[in-house]
């Protein structure tokens, strides 16, 4: 989810798309979706229908994080531990 | 091959998505459109299929859909296949345990040798009534899963209809109808999974409708 989370984040406030965050993420369909479905029910993210940029296509869901959901993008940053750094030379 | 294996799976997976996420449904389905243009069409429709059945227990739908399965699966079908067992295993169930109580008391094994051999004549008879009613266990099982419960009756009747007929050409022929006593109890089986399942769905729509109108 936090993965999920910092990639909604870095597109604020644009819009991105399911197969995008799969690439991005990493996530495969089947953890994808339920993420954004719980992440949509819980008012984190939301979702508006696309007009396709391919002719003939249907038109596609975009996700992007709500205000709840972009303070709880900030705050997971904020936790998470710092990259570890070469101990320094005494 | 893949694109229509594909949209296959998907297809599966957005019938078993609920009402409440029509939304998602098109979603995905729109989604896999763009995935196949990548080749990554069947993985993306498996993990859809994957959300869809984990998504089962979250909505009533889907909770009958497994409450129906689960009864049609674990007990009309294993019913079935038990009677259908009996049958390659050489009817264990449809000796004729009178005849042979008879013929030990008596002390002779040849004592009614023409009902022996009438005994042997019925075999393919009493076979087929119980091929027949494992035929309407199959329906009666296929027509629950879809909550058509008039056929399912209709199987059901049919069904209490051949385990008669068993029983009573078993009494006649062999003397004995103790071979009945497993297809009947397996009606019962049968008639009681069907009770409870429709007792279920009629409870989720009354449930339903109170919903609506509240």
């Amino acid at each position: 989810m936090i993965a999920l989370l910092l990639a909604l984040s870095e597109e604020a406030p644009g819009w991105t798309h399911g197969y995008e965050l799969m690439k991005v993420t990493g996530l495969k369909s089947g953890s994808l979706y339920p993420l954004l479905m719980r992440m949509t029910d819980q008012g984190l993210v939301e979702a508006e229908w696309r007009e396709p940029i391919v002719m003939g296509r249907p038109p596609r869901h975009a996700y992007r994080l709500t205000a709840q959901g972009l303070a709880l993008a900030r705050g997971a940053t904020n936790d998470l531990p710092l990259p570890r750094l070469p101990a320094l030379p005494a | 091959m893949s694109a229509s294996l594909s949209r296959m799976v998907m297809a599966v997976a957005i019938a078993s998505l609920g009402p409440h996420r029509y939304g998602w449904k098109l979603a995905m389905e729109a989604e896999l459109e763009e995935v196949m243009a990548e080749g990554q069409g069947l993985p993306f429709a498996t993990g859809c299929l994957l959300t869809a059945w984990r998504e089962l227990p979250a909505h009533v739908e889907g909770r009958l859909v497994l409450a129906s399965y689960t009864l049609v699966l674990g007990l009309i079908l294993p019913a079935a296949a038990l009677l259908l067992a009996g049958v390659f295993a050489g009817y264990p169930y449809l000796l004729a345990y009178g005849t042979q109580a008879t013929s030990s008391f008596a002390g002779s094994q040849m004592l009614m040798p023409w009902l022996n051999a009438g005994n042997a004549a019925a075999m393919p008879a009493l076979t087929l009534i119980v091929l027949l009613r494992i035929a309407s266990d199959v329906l009666a099982a296929w027509f629950a899963a879809e909550r058509d419960w008039t056929r399912t009756a209709a199987a059901q009747r049919f069904g209490a209809a051949t385990t008669l007929t068993l029983a009573t050409s078993a009494g006649l022929v062999l003397l004995d109808a103790t071979c009945a006593l497993l297809p009947a109890l397996t009606l019962v089986l049968d008639v009681l999974a069907v009770a409870l399942l429709r007792r279920l769905y009629i409870a989720a729509e009354q449930d339903h409708s109170v919903g609506q109108t509240t």
